[in-house]
């Protein structure tokens, strides 16, 4: 399982995935990743991440048709939360490269 | 919403900001601002709000950690949590406003709160400091990523296994795989963004090399997209 710590760590890249194709309102982004596997994610975090992702400019938001019931506030990624992305898309894979070059051979043929 | 869903939402609310009572006002604002719109989509949606959101004193905490705000101190906010959590749960509370329910002997200078309020520029430092314990964090994550990735890669008789790759939405060139052992081809795949099928045949030579892959190397294919390997087996 993806436990609250490793969940915080990778919470803010996520997000800004999850905004990648699709502009998105809160609770489908949370029911998206929910559905992705993190299985453990609060509301609170999701919603706390767009809000910071929101003060770094990151991403901006809109009142958009919410199918029944009020308007939905979706958000859409700027130009500088595609670059932070793209950065962040960097960063993650150099992270796996390192760590697959820790992880020892015979981890593989554990099953 | 219900008004039963607006009395909750609201007392929720209450709490939450009772919570971030110790935050700069323009901070709190900014924070807590839009969660009452928020909690009215999630209504729409047909959440059930107390079990989505739980005590609002752990949800304030997680909102302000995941918006990179200090989580504040810890005791004087669960005190002043539980009391203004156990004033709005009351029979016909009074919704007055949520400092009047702060019990706070000390004035709220005691709090350290010069880290709850800093200034643009230490505000920037933390953010980098945030950042690098993200990414720490992140490390520790890939190694459970990797780790179950090749726990799932149960022995040879299985002929195709699915593993999700990490979301990537982007176009990716096919790396070549052949000649590769199994374990490295799954990381590079990983790496890129690719998920896997693996199927075994027998040949001659090492076992568990990748003996042939479809879409060929050089290929453009979507993120996330299935490359169907197949790795040699004993004879």
């Amino acid at each position: 399982m993806v436990t609250p710590q490793m969940l915080k760590g990778v919470l803010p890249i996520v997000v800004l995935w999850s905004l990648a194709d699709d502009d998105a309102y809160g609770y489908a982004i949370l029911r998206k990743l929910r559905d992705a596997g993190f299985a453990g994610v609060g509301d609170a975090s999701v919603y706390g991440t767009l809000q910071r992702h929101h003060d770094a400019g990151f991403v901006t938001s809109y009142l958009g048709d919410g199918g029944q019931g009020p308007a939905r506030r979706y958000y859409t990624l700027t130009p500088s939360g595609r670059l932070a992305l793209e950065n962040a898309r960097h960063d993650w894979h150099a992270l796996v490269r390192a760590v697959s070059a820790v992880v020892p051979a015979a981890e593989g043929q554990i099953a | 919403m219900s008004s039963t869903q607006t009395q909750q939402a609201r007392q929720f609310l209450a709490a939450v900001e009772a919570a971030c009572a110790d935050l700069d006002p323009a901070e709190r604002s900014r924070l807590v601002g839009g969660l009452e719109e928020h909690l009215s989509e999630l209504s729409a949606d047909g959440v059930d709000l107390t079990a989505e959101l739980g005590d609002p004193a752990a949800y304030a905490r997680e909102l302000r950690s995941a918006a990179g705000l200090a989580t504040g101190p810890t005791v004087a906010v669960h005190t002043v949590v539980a009391a203004a959590a156990g004033a709005a749960t009351g029979p016909g509370a009074p919704t007055g406003p949520p400092t009047r329910a702060l019990p706070l002997g000390p004035p709220t200078t005691a709090m350290p709160l010069p880290v709850t309020q800093p200034a643009p520029g230490a505000r920037k430092v933390l953010l980098v400091i945030g950042a690098v314990l993200a990414f720490i964090a992140v490390l520790v994550t890939a190694a459970l990523v990797l780790g179950g990735v090749f726990f799932m890669r149960s022995s040879d008789s299985g002929v195709v296994q699915v593993t999700p790759a990490a979301p990537a939405p982007m176009s990716v060139v096919v790396p070549d795989l052949t000649g590769q052992p199994e374990a490295q081809a799954r990381q590079v795949l990983a790496e890129v963004g690719l998920s896997v099928v693996v199927e075994t045949a027998s040949a001659a030579g090492p076992v568990g090399e990748v003996l042939s892959q479809d879409p060929s190397a050089g290929t453009s294919v979507e993120g996330g997209s299935v490359i169907r390997i197949t790795v040699s087996s004993a004879p």
